[in-house]
């Protein structure tokens, strides 16, 4: 108990430690929420098209259609003659006209119509022209909660059309990648706490030789190890979770409903940086301040070809190397976050969640071995 | 007869093509405080490390408290502290807690070491330091944590691997005399060092080491019988006559005798009266002593008739 207790303090001082792996992450998604949140937001404010209605026929069919365009979101009614709405429609000021028959409706398009402008105009008439004897009859009979429910169900759907597709298949706000990305940063920064246990227990490593002590004590290594690695775990699982939790409470971006699963992936995540950072910390060479720059070398790239900088990068990946992302941790770790969020179907987030307890599993493994050990070629 | 602590037979340590420890062996005895001198890369730190079973070596034996000193040897381990050459303390405790957290892996009862580390506390006077981060210590009071983090689970074999360098006179002396103290208090003590006024001052016997070996070993006396050369004695007296300067060389132990501006210069071997026969002599002969100097020979002497060469860089 002592030993972890003073092993948990070595971890909570270690001002660099908790800089990288909580201020610096906190402070980025703070600067990405200025820069973002208006513009996504701004991108997404659904723009309603405005289009004319003519009508060459005096029916119920007719009739009906100007009672559902109103309530529908994305369209704006301009309210013109069948001339001026023409001239408007020629020179783009709106983009299409609903040409209302008896019994069918046609759609003119503006000349720079776009395919979104198009289908979402295309939605309406060819929903009214399906849906009419429903629509007939809820309006006759007075039904008006069925007719709303199938305006409802016709803005959601051009609602969908009016929004950018997501990066990997789901559609989501594109910029929250970046957050993620930045959590995950955050998450594998843990490693230098990794660097750090091997310079505190390998006698051939640091340069304070406290490790020296250690050794030549009657302390069990192997308690030392574990107690060194769930200080650290305990800690960058404390951080890591009060990072993902301002990230969802002052930045507002989703991290789903599924608790145990987001658990499941802190625990697994950090386990992995730790051990990451404990391989670090064993194979590079160099003073432990080298080994640890190199292994900040080596997160900063990968974090930056997992889309910490550039969000479409492992969807570029995806499409033209996909091996990339399938060896870079930094990608695997966000895409595990990503589809725990966003996905359905939850087993491509555990093959992830797979194959990072399977490194971590082999790297505590080397790491235990090599830092068990009590004599050494040269001090 | 006092037990052997320690006792290392043939010791041979090689890193690739450098010979670092060359069939070194040393017996260290209860209660004795052993000195190994010798420059640096000689192989002091080589032998503590080895035998404190945490540096591989090639071949040879090492006993501690007559028992085979393993990794493992837990029981071993216990009886043993250390005080590096480098201060091996975390930044990040307070002096109290670093202390308390080396005693910690050697005592787990609380209430003892809270006890214990007071104790160490007092012993090495950082009593008004406690609550200072390392950071805020000077060099010499950083010397001394780093013996409290070493001793304050009360050892009874303690290796001492320079733990003076870049320390201030009046820092050193405290060391020295805390050193003393232990021994004092029953703790066997190996010591380590390149200064040899240090080597001089507190160990009981010592052992001279170069290139892995050990050149000589013994009491600071017979090492230092162990050269031919023993005292130099410079007299100032005026008006020194051929007669005198005959009588001075016919005595017993003298080496060479020269005069020049005045300075009567002599060169003697082993005994403790060189100085006095020859101011008798000078008295006999009427001649008036303006000054006298008696330079006894030092461990330095004894390296660089051993070896050939000076056992610091900067003497």
């Amino acid at each position: 108990m002592m030993m972890f207790k003073y092993s948990l303090k070595k971890t909570l001082s270690n001002r660099m430690f908790i800089f990288w792996s909580f201020v610096f992450p906190v402070t980025l998604m703070f600067f990405f929420h200025l820069a973002f949140s208006t513009i996504y937001a701004e991108e997404n404010t659904i723009d309603p098209r405005d289009v004319g209605i003519i009508y060459e026929a005096d029916n119920q069919f007719t009739s009906f259609f100007g009672s559902v365009t109103d309530q529908i979101e994305v369209l704006n009614e301009i309210d013109e003659d069948e001339d001026t709405l023409y001239e408007l429609l020629g020179e783009n000021e709106i983009d299409g006209i609903y040409i209302v028959k008896e019994d069918s409706i046609e759609v003119a398009l503006c000349p720079k119509y776009s395919e979104t402008d198009a289908m979402i105009i295309k939605t309406v008439a060819d929903f009214y022209i399906r849906e009419f004897d429903l629509i007939e009859q809820a309006l006759t009979s007075g039904d008006m909660e069925a007719v709303q429910n199938m305006i409802n169900s016709l803005n959601a759907d051009t609602d969908y059309m009016s929004q950018e597709t997501g990066i990997y298949k789901e559609q989501t706000n594109p910029y929250n990648w970046y957050y993620y990305a930045t959590i995950v940063m955050g998450i594998m920064f843990q490693a230098m706490a990794g660097v750090n246990l091997v310079a505190e227990l390998q006698a051939d490593v640091g340069e304070r030789k406290v490790a020296m002590r250690s050794s030549v004590s009657p302390a069990s290594k192997s308690v030392l190890v574990l107690t060194a690695f769930l200080s650290r775990l305990l800690v960058s699982l404390v951080i890591s979770s009060f990072s993902i939790f301002c990230m969802n409470r002052f930045f507002e971006i989703p991290v789903g409903n599924r608790l145990p699963q987001l658990l499941l992936f802190i625990l697994a995540s950090n386990m992995f940086s730790l051990s990451m950072g404990e391989m670090f910390g064993l194979f590079f060479k160099g003073p432990v301040q080298t080994r640890g720059n190199k292994g900040v070398a080596l997160i900063m790239t990968s974090v930056f070809l997992s889309g910490e900088m550039i969000a479409t990068l492992p969807g570029m990946f995806e499409r033209y190397l996909p091996i990339v992302n399938d060896v870079n941790p930094a990608t695997v770790l966000n895409l595990a976050l990503y589809r725990l969020v966003y996905y359905e179907d939850l087993t491509s987030f555990y093959v992830e969640i797979v194959k990072i307890v399977l490194l971590t599993i082999l790297f505590l493994t080397i790491a235990t071995m090599r830092l068990r050990r009590q004599k050494y070629a040269s001090l | 007869m006092s037990q052997k602590v320690v006792s290392v037979d043939n010791l041979v340590k090689r890193y690739k093509e450098l010979i670092a420890l060359d069939h070194f062996s040393m017996d260290v005895n209860e209660g004795e405080r052993l000195g190994l001198l010798g420059p640096n890369g000689s192989g002091k730190s080589t032998t503590i490390n080895c035998i404190l079973s945490i540096l591989e070596y090639d071949s040879g034996d090492i006993k501690v408290f007559g028992k085979e000193m393993t990794p493992k040897s837990y029981d071993l381990k216990r009886l043993i502290g250390i005080v590096p050459q480098e201060v091996a303390v975390y930044d990040e405790f307070t002096v109290y807690e670093n202390i308390d957290f080396f005693c910690g892996l050697y005592v787990k009862d609380k209430n003892e070491r809270r006890n214990l580390v007071d104790e160490a506390v007092r012993f090495v006077g950082l009593q008004d330091f406690i609550k200072f981060k390392p950071a805020k210590l000077s060099g010499g009071l950083l010397r001394r944590l780093n013996i409290a983090c070493g001793i304050a689970h009360k050892p009874k074999l303690i290796f001492f691997d320079e733990p003076t360098v870049a320390v201030d006179p009046q820092s050193r002396n405290n060391i020295l005399e805390g050193i003393m103290k232990l021994r004092d208090g029953g703790a066997t003590i190996v010591y380590t060092s390149h200064y040899m006024e240090e080597i001089e001052q507190i160990c009981d016997r010592v052992i001279i080491m170069d290139k892995g070996q050990a050149v000589a070993a013994g009491t600071v006396d017979e090492l230092k019988g162990m050269i031919k050369k023993s005292e130099l004695i410079r007299i100032e007296v005026p008006g020194l006559d051929e007669d005198t300067l005959t009588k001075i060389n016919e005595l017993k132990n003298i080496y060479t005798v020269s005069y020049e501006d005045s300075i009567l210069k002599v060169e003697a071997g082993t005994g403790k009266h060189n100085v006095i026969d020859i101011i008798n002599i000078l008295q006999d002969s009427g001649m008036r002593l303006k000054k006298i100097f008696s330079e006894q020979p030092t461990l330095n002497d004894v390296f660089l008739e051993l070896t050939g060469k000076e056992l610091r860089d900067d003497v």
